[in-house]
């Protein structure tokens, strides 16, 4: 027996056994527990294993830095892959794994590419997989050149992957909910530890609105573990106070990241630390929340992690950090083992070794530094703990968990730290405690560089000017009585200056606020690093109480990479153990040239697995110092980006996902149109009618009488999606006519007219219609695609470019529904609806014209006699409640006209077969006279994009034009997209690509729009071939003028 | 998720606005020739510090605004409506209370005012 549950310690209830399995086997923990420490006091050693070299790993830490406990938990669709045992609360029933390993992590197969281990340093696999790559079988070598590497790589990358990798994912939809939420206070304290408590409990109480977010299930931070009894009596006040303060507290929430204009996301998790059937049964809890919170000052009392050094198979079953230990011990009731050797280089570990004598443990420790302070040596010895000074550890000796470890000495004397072997000491667990590294990551999300402090060799917050303030122990202090204090101290200022900076009035229209900048200047900047202070010592007794909170009396020795003098010992020194990075690979990457921090980072991957390198960056950036003879601070340190701890994708979406992943825009004939047999398709956010099928019938089938039965009679096409803006004011007129190609200005009263819509860089926007329904009021119809984009460019040009033009736009598009009523047929039943059926005839309607009625039963609407589908054509709209009854009275006469409902097939055929064009063709890239609207361009007025569509390149003849294609075959179908080329070089752009195709039942054969160089005049008689080569199909076709049915045009109108 | 002050709806969360662009460009006249057109369009300042911008309020009151904005920090000196007239408005609507700083006096907002068919509400098509 090692590890062992100790009675009388801990937050744990003995008495609430809970079980639960890990790689199928059961196992009993407490109430209380962590998976982490329920595992250590069943003495599992063995927990994963190692990204790329499969080697044993086990418990390293007791938080979120955790390396080594990488874990899967849950199965089938709740199978989550990378967990933190550290961090996972123990719950009945929790399902836990090992993971990276087969078949098991105590016996993995992978395990002999350890024995590899020296080919597979940093960089291995760009070296090998990007030259030549010779070692390959002929039929994977497919070539000599530069190329040879990468299909080497597509070759090889399948099994790289799979054996050098995480845990696996579930591919299941996942079956949770979640939630996003926001949130806002005064002040935003993150970390309940003694800094964070005291800080939030005195602004409260000064009145202000805080916010508390713990990431742990139990707030104290390190009063939680530290074993003090005056800690559990202190936390318990504190615990009071910001309960009667008011203080809204927030556990299991992690502050993942810090944005601009006081914004903290917060990542909750709610139900993960219960039995999925209790979460599910309730149904409307979430999984996750994520917060969005905007506070005016933020509080970061996050901490410090303590750091590992670097020796030989540092990365062994049973080596954790001290303060872990100590967590286990005094927060868990586990004492990690039973034989232990402490290692360390500063004072913060005596108490632990202590803690643990006093649990039962036999201990040693080896300390880096020359000297042992008297009162710890009085301390160590009164508890029988052996220790040694100028002594540290030279590897670990140990597989599956460390059994011994060999001391390392060094010469107190020489300024060069060199340690010599000496004896080796038997244990069962290694403590490591290598110093502290402040948590600044959420300060470096705010672009505020951490600064290394050589004193207390740590990275302590640089200087800036924003709402931030760090206290405690991620502000380098590391004594417990100046963290409450200075905590205190500066909640007590902050709220001082708030209640000046709040007089100021803050609403808009009433006087403006302060600048941010003078908010900030108000208020105090974050508090100087506290000096270490002796002289303010007056009692010996208080002084020895006031050493032993502290830890800190004594300087640490910075030490980071043990080098031992001589040979080596050929073990390798894990720097990041989750990706398996080492101090030889750090001193390759200096040596390959690779000495910036970020260089390296990037050539080692230190730093870039799920932890984030959150204990191991330090160390390697020490080690990288080192290696390339500089200081710490010349090397710098890398950014750290959000999230802090690793946030579900869940989370970050929220409840956009599935149907709700956008929003869904229906036509007020949604539901006339499903009732009559509408099968719907995606029109951007719009669900529009796709075909209406009758029994049997298939959608091609459909397309083809739809489109049939238009040319021969009458069709019903909802058009509500299309864009509908209202122009008016006295220079409506002027407005349009510098927005379109055409001359809106001269467009009479009760007149419609096609127009096109150009960008600033001469290439066309979007065409519709502008309809002139009074001297000052135009109504402007867009394609559907772009309905939003032209409303914003209007909103633009009346507002920011011509601000002196009185003009009002207004988009009108939910007021309006429309049906587009088409077919020869179509006056016929527009008279149906009216009183009087001249007014809707050629004199009164002509081809054009405008009319605004109300039908025989009353209903107002506005009528334009346009077309898109090349027949006598109206477009008829309503307010939108109208629409159902509106088309309800149309379908009543069509059907007694044998007319029919359409949809966007059959649109698309009707376009295709008259060359009008859509998004497909205007794709951003096209001039007018590509789309062949080149008359459309007004020769006497100038508009938006008029003088740099005249540059040469966009009036170059041989440019892409509309063209219209016919398979030289009529039995032929062939593919939009497609490529046209010619027959004797099927290679490359060729001459052009097909945008659109469509079965013509009017021509019986398919037909096509697509863009050819130099247009249908320079092709004409000559095939081309449409090249399909993702379908791999090549169609024989010719190029033919885009006008394929009526080109004259004389259907519209008669 | 920076705040925008908009000087119609209060202050706002970026995400109800959409980035225009440059707000300092000087837009040629419609018949400007091709060389004027082209460095308004295509010819920008990659500012360190603060620079002036359009933004749009999508999800509000549809106004364009200009935004004095840090590109470095992202700290937000002015908010006025891009339509200066606008601005004139509003100052003097703010009068009874101390005053606004909507707009700007005559000729020193670039936008808008540099547009010389825009000195009067009269078109000045000149070819038409």
């Amino acid at each position: 027996m090692t590890a062992k549950r100790i009675a009388g310690y801990g937050r744990v209830n003995p008495d609430e056994l809970i079980e639960f399995s890990w790689d199928g086997q059961t196992l009993t923990g407490l109430s209380g527990d962590t998976l982490a420490s329920a595992l250590l006091a069943n003495n599992q050693t063995v927990l994963s294993r190692s990204f790329k070299y499969h080697r044993p790993r086990g418990l390293m830490s007791a938080g979120v830095e955790e390396s080594g406990a990488i874990v899967s938990t849950g199965s089938g669709d709740r199978l989550e892959a990378n967990v933190r045992a550290t961090t996972q609360e123990l719950y009945s029933g929790l399902q836990a794994s090992g993971q990276n390993a087969w078949p098991s992590v105590r016996f993995d197969l992978s395990e002999v590419s350890n024995l590899l281990a020296r080919f597979f340093g940093a960089g291995f696999y760009y070296k090998t997989f990007m030259g030549p790559a010779h070692w390959l079988p002929a039929f994977a070598r497919t070539a000599r050149s530069a190329g040879a590497g990468t299909r080497a790589w597509m070759f090889c990358e399948k099994w790289i992957r799979r054996a050098a990798g995480m845990g696996a994912a579930s591919a299941l939809p996942d079956p949770d909910h979640y939630e996003q939420a926001h949130a806002f206070c005064d002040l935003l304290v993150v970390g309940a530890g003694p800094a964070g408590l005291n800080a939030a409990a005195s602004a409260a109480e000064a009145g202000a609105d805080v916010l508390l977010v713990e990431q742990d299930f139990e707030l104290g931070g390190y009063l939680l573990s530290s074993g003090d009894k005056a800690h559990a009596s202190e936390l318990a006040v504190l615990l009071k106070r910001i309960e009667q303060a008011g203080v809204r507290v927030m556990r299991r929430t992690t502050a993942f990241g810090l944005y601009d204009h006081g914004v903290a996301g917060l990542f909750e998790r709610v139900t993960d630390h219960q039995p999925v059937s209790a979460s599910v049964d309730a149904h409307c809890i979430p999984r996750h929340r994520c917060w969005t919170v905007r506070c005016q000052h933020t509080v970061l009392a996050t901490g410090a992690i303590e750091r590992t050094m670097a020796f030989a198979d540092n990365d062994r079953p049973g080596i954790m950090t001290a303060g872990a230990a100590q967590t286990y011990l005094n927060r868990f009731a586990v004492r990690c083992a039973q034989r232990v050797v402490v290692v360390c280089n500063n004072d913060s570990a005596y108490e632990v070794a202590l803690q643990l004598a006093i649990a039962g443990a036999g201990v040693t420790l080896l300390d880096a530094r020359a000297e042992i302070d008297e009162v710890w040596q009085q301390r160590l010895q009164s508890q029988g703990v052996e220790y040694q000074s100028a002594a540290t550890v030279l590897r670990a000796v140990g597989h599956n968990r460390i059994r011994k470890v060999q001391v390392g000495l060094r010469d107190v004397a020489s300024p060069q730290a060199s340690w010599r072997p000496a004896e080796t000491l038997e244990c069962e667990a290694l403590l490591v405690a290598g110093g502290w590294s402040p948590v600044l990551h959420l300060l470096s999300h705010r672009g505020i560089k951490p600064v290394w402090c050589e004193t207390r060799a740590c990275y302590v917050p640089g200087k800036h000017a924003q709402p931030i303030t760090v206290l405690g122990a991620a502000n380098a202090v590391f004594d417990h009585k100046q963290c409450t204090e200075g905590a205190t101290q500066w909640a007590t200022g902050w709220s001082a200056s708030r209640a000046v900076s709040t007089a100021v009035p803050g609403r808009l229209l009433h006087g403006r606020r302060p600048r941010p900048q003078a908010l900030l200047d108000a208020l105090p900047n974050a508090l100087p690093v506290a000096a270490k202070d002796n002289s303010s010592n007056n009692d010996a007794d208080t002084e020895v109480d006031a050493r032993m909170a502290s830890g800190w009396q004594q300087d640490l020795y910075p030490l980071f990479e043990i080098v031992p003098s001589g040979e080596g010992t050929g073990g390798k020194s894990f720097v990041d153990p989750q990706h398996d990075v080492t101090v030889a690979d750090v001193q390759l990457a200096s040596r390959e040239g690779f000495v910036s921090v970020e260089h390296m980072k990037r050539y080692t991957t230190l730093g870039m697995a799920t932890d984030q390198g959150k204990m191991g960056n330090v160390l390697g950036i020490a080690v990288m110092a080192a290696a390339s003879g500089r200081s710490i601070s010349e090397v710098g340190t890398t950014t750290f980006r959000p999230p802090y701890t690793p946030v579900s994708l869940g989370a970050l979406r929220g409840r956009s996902r599935g149907a709700h992943f956008r929003p869904t825009r229906r036509t007020p004939m949604h539901d006339w149109n499903l009732s009559h047999g509408a099968t719907m398709m995606d029109a951007g956010l719009w669900q529009r009618p796709w075909f209406y099928a009758e029994p049997g019938e298939s959608m091609l089938q459909t397309a083809d009488r739809e489109s049939a039965t238009v040319r021969r009679s009458v069709g019903l096409c909802d058009v509500t999606s299309l864009g509908k803006i209202a122009v008016q004011g006295p220079d409506a007129a002027e407005f349009l006519n510098r927005v379109y190609t055409n001359n809106m200005a001269s467009l009479v009263i009760g007149k419609a007219r096609y127009g096109v819509m150009l960008r600033d860089d001469g290439l066309v926007l979007d065409d519709g219609t502008c309809w002139r329904l009074a001297e000052h009021d135009y109504f402007v119809t867009t394609t559907t695609a772009q309905a939003a984009a032209v409303m914003v460019w209007l909103e633009e040009l009346s507002q920011v470019r011509w601000p002196q033009l009185q003009v009002h736009i207004n988009s009108v598009t939910d007021q309006w529904a429309g049906v587009a009523v088409a077919g020869p047929r179509s006056r016929e039943l527009l008279a149906l609806l009216m009183d009087n059926p001249d007014q809707v005839n050629n004199e009164n309607l002509p081809f054009m014209g405008v009319t605004r009625v109300e039908t025989a039963d009353g209903l107002p609407c506005r009528i334009a006699r346009i077309s898109f589908s090349g027949e006598l054509a109206y477009e008829i709209y309503v307010e939108s409640d109208y629409a159902p009854y509106l088309i309800d009275q149309l379908w009543r006469g069509a059907a007694s006209m044998d007319g029919c409902l359409y949809g966007l097939e059959a649109l698309n055929t009707l376009r295709v077969e008259k060359g009008h064009v859509t998004g497909a063709e205007l794709d951003g890239r096209v001039t007018l006279q590509d789309a062949g609207l080149g008359v459309m361009a007004a020769q006497t007025k100038s508009y938006i994009g008029s003088t740099l569509a005249a540059r040469a390149g966009l009036t170059d003849t041989n440019r892409p034009r509309l063209v219209g294609i016919m398979p030289i075959d009529a039995g032929d179908t062939f593919n939009a997209g497609s490529i046209l080329c010619q027959q004797s070089d099927i290679s490359g752009y060729g001459e052009g690509w097909v945008t659109g195709v469509a079965s013509s039942p009017e021509l019986g054969h398919w037909i096509g729009l697509g863009f050819v160089n130099g247009g249908h005049q320079a092709w004409e008689n000559r095939a081309l071939v449409a090249a399909d080569p993702v379908r791999d199909r090549q169609v024989a076709v010719k190029v033919v003028s885009p006008h394929m049915v009526d080109a004259e045009g004389e259907r519209l109108r008669g | 998720m920076i705040l925008i002050e908009c000087p119609f709806c209060g202050v706002r969360d970026h995400a109800e606005f959409r980035y225009g662009g440059d707000g300092s460009i000087h837009y040629p006249a419609l018949d400007a020739d091709l060389e004027h057109w082209h460095d308004a369009l295509y010819l920008r300042e990659n500012i360190d510090g603060m620079q002036l911008e359009t933004w749009h309020h999508v999800f509000g009151c549809r106004q364009w605004l200009l935004v004095e904005r840090d590109t470095v920090s992202h700290e937000i000196s002015s908010v006025k409506p891009a339509n200066n007239d606008i601005g004139v408005i509003l100052d003097s609507a703010l009068t009874d209370a101390g005053g606004g700083t909507f707009s700007s006096s005559v000729g020193s907002s670039p936008v808008g005012s540099g547009d010389a068919s825009g000195s009067s509400h009269v078109p000045d098509n000149k070819k038409e």
